[in-house]
């Protein structure tokens, strides 16, 4: 029997190779792309003579290791590197642009979240009802759509022809800050982000759900005289959320993926955006940052799940 | 003590697919009297248990109770058709667990894995009664050391996969009993547990049955268990019931070939390891399969040619108390052309 406090140390443990296993990884894929790293931004006039100085003294011209162990060691004093390109660290580039991310995908989680098993649940009270199937159809479809073009199809009906909502952004030009003003930047972008995540949430609580609900124990619950809600919510829907919030957990990395989509359709100024840009620049060192940054959070959050996992189902905490 | 508690009249009950119709039921009848036990045996697969679910309404989709009646005496006299109950609605959800409770083959699967026992005995409490926390705790305790739970202030605050198949199933029971039903259906209550156990709990269901004089209707595969257990005895093959009556008339005198089948391969007591039990030849066809006739008549060594495989027989009275489905005891006419 493990403590949940002991579990959570090894899983930190188990985090570790994988991050600088990650961090390898993306260090090699970007140092053998094509192109030089100061090919975008110098002046092309320079002489071959010159770019070698210019190198020698970023310290490009050592050997790959040299450098990954330079990047590592930096990343233990909280230094993730040099933006050349910017001019500034590379983990102040990343944590202004943080809050913005946090700010779209929490309130897009939040909501899809419990849109999403609030839906599933109802549609297990009544499943292959008229209302379910809809609902399944409707989801089915929202996934099938890429979420860029979902984007673009809401810039363009709500900003475009209805003029409802600005085109993208967090703020509008020259104005103050106003709570109102980050409202209406942030109402489309994350209803699309909330939308896409909903088709998940639903389809995934809904089928675990049915799953459930064919466990011997619900019928237990039907012939207490519970009602088929109580039933869902209390005796379905507890055993359903433990998997799902493990899918959850997994599913992390392709939840950011869609948010940068989202973030580079609304030019929603967060990390996602600032990766697409740096990839363009070739901006190395922060591109390398964001991918860590990244990986880090997809971790923790697998670790959050697995947490909420133990918590709803007594049997990893106790031990079957 | 000999008024009739639940009077189950040709009671239907059907699944319904696109393509098929498998009639899980199809004509049960009986009356069960207050503090008596009624046996339903027979074969896995002839409709036991959808009986009994069907009695509280529980069948599940895209099952239906689709004809028949099921007559329930209330404590104030009413009688109510619980078959002309909606299966969601409120009336028929304040009987299931206060009236007639359940209890299930699988104590493993039986009991909610994310609930403490007591959570879960103190749901249905509480579901029937207005009463605290506090005291449903405290029935709560008292159910499960009346079912021979060693220690209930301790088990009740346990998960059910910390306990025995044995214990599970006593939790159960102490589960079914909460609200002090008037009927209890037990679905092969031991089919699941370990042999040396087994006994221990039938004995604890017949103790509870006559301390707390409640009805029990008690579904198992298994002859040998029931002799001792009940009074009356209905004996299933494919959804119908082909031989019904007092258990001693029954156990003496079986009538129809299925049951006579059936009583050679109960193993007896003294019997040597190396007796073969006579198996019943052939297998059980499938329930949607159109079969004409008797439904037994493919595997019956009595059947009568151009009579059981073209006409189905209908139960009929052979001896006083004592029904059976079967040409050889007769052909009640009156119930082909109707009266
Ligand atoms: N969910 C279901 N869907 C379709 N058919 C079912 C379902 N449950 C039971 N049946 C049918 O009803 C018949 C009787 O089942 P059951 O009452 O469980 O048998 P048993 O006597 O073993 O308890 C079975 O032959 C099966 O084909
Ligand atoms: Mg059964």
């Amino acid at each position: 029997m493990k403590s949940l406090g002991r579990y959570i140390l090894d899983r930190v443990f188990q985090m570790l190779p994988i991050l600088f296993f990650i961090s390898v990884v993306t260090f090699v894929l970007l140092y053998i792309a094509p192109g030089h790293p100061l090919a975008y931004y110098l002046d092309p006039s320079l002489s071959p003579e010159e770019l070698s100085a210019r190198s020698e003294a970023l310290g490009l011209n050592q050997p790959l290791y040299i450098q990954y162990f330079k990047w590592v060691g930096g990343l233990f004093r909280g230094n993730l590197g040099w933006s050349i390109l910017r001019g500034r660290p590379v983990e102040e580039v990343i944590m202004e642009r943080i809050p913005a991310t946090l700010l779209l995908m929490g309130t897009s989680l939040i909501i899809s979240v419990s849109v999403g098993v609030l839906l599933a649940v109802i549609s297990a009270i009544r499943p292959y009802s008229l209302l379910d199937s809809f609902l399944t159809f409707l989801t089915f479809a929202g996934l099938s759509v890429p979420g860029f073009f979902l984007g673009i199809l809401a810039i363009y009906i709500f900003s475009g022809r209805l003029e409802w909502f600005p085109v993208g952004g967090m703020s509008t030009a020259g104005q103050d800050f106003s709570f109102f003003d980050l409202l209406r930047h942030l109402f489309l972008p994350s209803s699309v982000l909330s939308f896409i995540n909903i088709c998940g949430f639903f389809r995934y609580t809904r089928s675990g759900l049915l799953e459930v609900m064919d466990e011997d124990f619900i019928t237990t619950a039907r012939a207490k005289g519970l009602s088929e809600t109580a039933v869902v919510v209390r005796h379905g829907l507890r055993n359903a959320l433990a998997p799902t919030v493990t899918l959850l957990g997994i599913a992390l990395p392709s939840l950011i993926g869609g948010a940068s989509v989202i973030e580079v359709v609304f030019s929603w100024p967060g990390v996602g955006t600032l990766m697409v840009t740096a990839l363009y620049q070739r901006d190395f060192p922060v591109l390398m940052g964001c991918m860590l940054i990244t990986t880090f959070f997809t971790l923790v959050g697998g670790l959050l799940a697995d947490i909420v996992y133990a918590l709803l189902d007594p049997r990893v905490n106790i031990g079957g | 003590m000999d008024r009739v508690l639940l009077a189950v009249e040709d009671l239907k009950t059907h699944f319904f697919y696109d393509d098929v119709t498998i009639r899980a039921v199809d004509g049960v009848s009986f009356n069960l009297r207050e503090g008596e036990t009624i046996g339903i045996v027979g074969e896995s697969g002839c409709g036991k248990t959808i009986t009994g679910m069907s009695i509280l309404q529980l069948v599940p989709m895209p099952g239906k109770v689709i004809g028949g009646k099921i007559l329930l005496r209330l404590v104030d006299e009413r009688v109510i058709d619980i078959a002309e109950l909606e299966p969601r609605g409120r009336e028929v959800r304040k009987i299931r667990g206060k009236e007639i409770s359940m209890i299930f083959q699988e104590p493993m699967t039986s009991l909610n894995p994310v609930y403490t026992i007591g959570n879960q005995i103190i749901e249905g409490i509480r579901l029937h009664n207005k009463i605290s926390k506090v005291h449903a705790r405290e029935m709560a305790i008292s159910l499960l050391s009346e079912v021979g739970i060693p220690k209930a202030e301790e088990i009740i605050d346990m998960y059910s996969f910390q306990l025995s198949g044995g214990m599970r199933q006593r939790a159960m029971i102490a589960m079914a009993l909460s609200c002090n039903p008037r009927l209890l259906i037990a679905d092969e209550p031991t089919t699941a547990i370990d042999v040396t156990i087994q006994a221990q709990i039938l004995e604890l269901l017949k103790e509870i049955q006559e301390k707390r004089k409640m009805s029990m209707i008690l579904i198992t595969h298994n002859l040998g268990i029931v002799a001792e257990m009940v009074d009356d005895i209905i004996v299933m093959y494919l959804g119908r019931a082909v031989e019904q009556g007092n258990v001693i008339d029954v156990y003496d005198n079986p009538l129809h070939p299925y049951t006579k089948a059936l009583m050679r391969s109960i193993p007896r007591l003294g019997d040597r390891q190396r007796r073969r039990l006579p198996v019943i030849k052939g297998s059980i066809p499938d329930p949607h399969s159109n079969l004409k006739g008797c439904m037994f008549q493919p595997r019956c060594d009595k059947a009568i040619k151009s009579l059981c495989d073209t006409e189905e027989p209908s139960l009929i009275e052979a001896e006083e108390g004592h029904y059976v489905r079967c040409f050889l005891y007769g052909k009640k006419e009156v119930d082909f052309y109707g009266p």
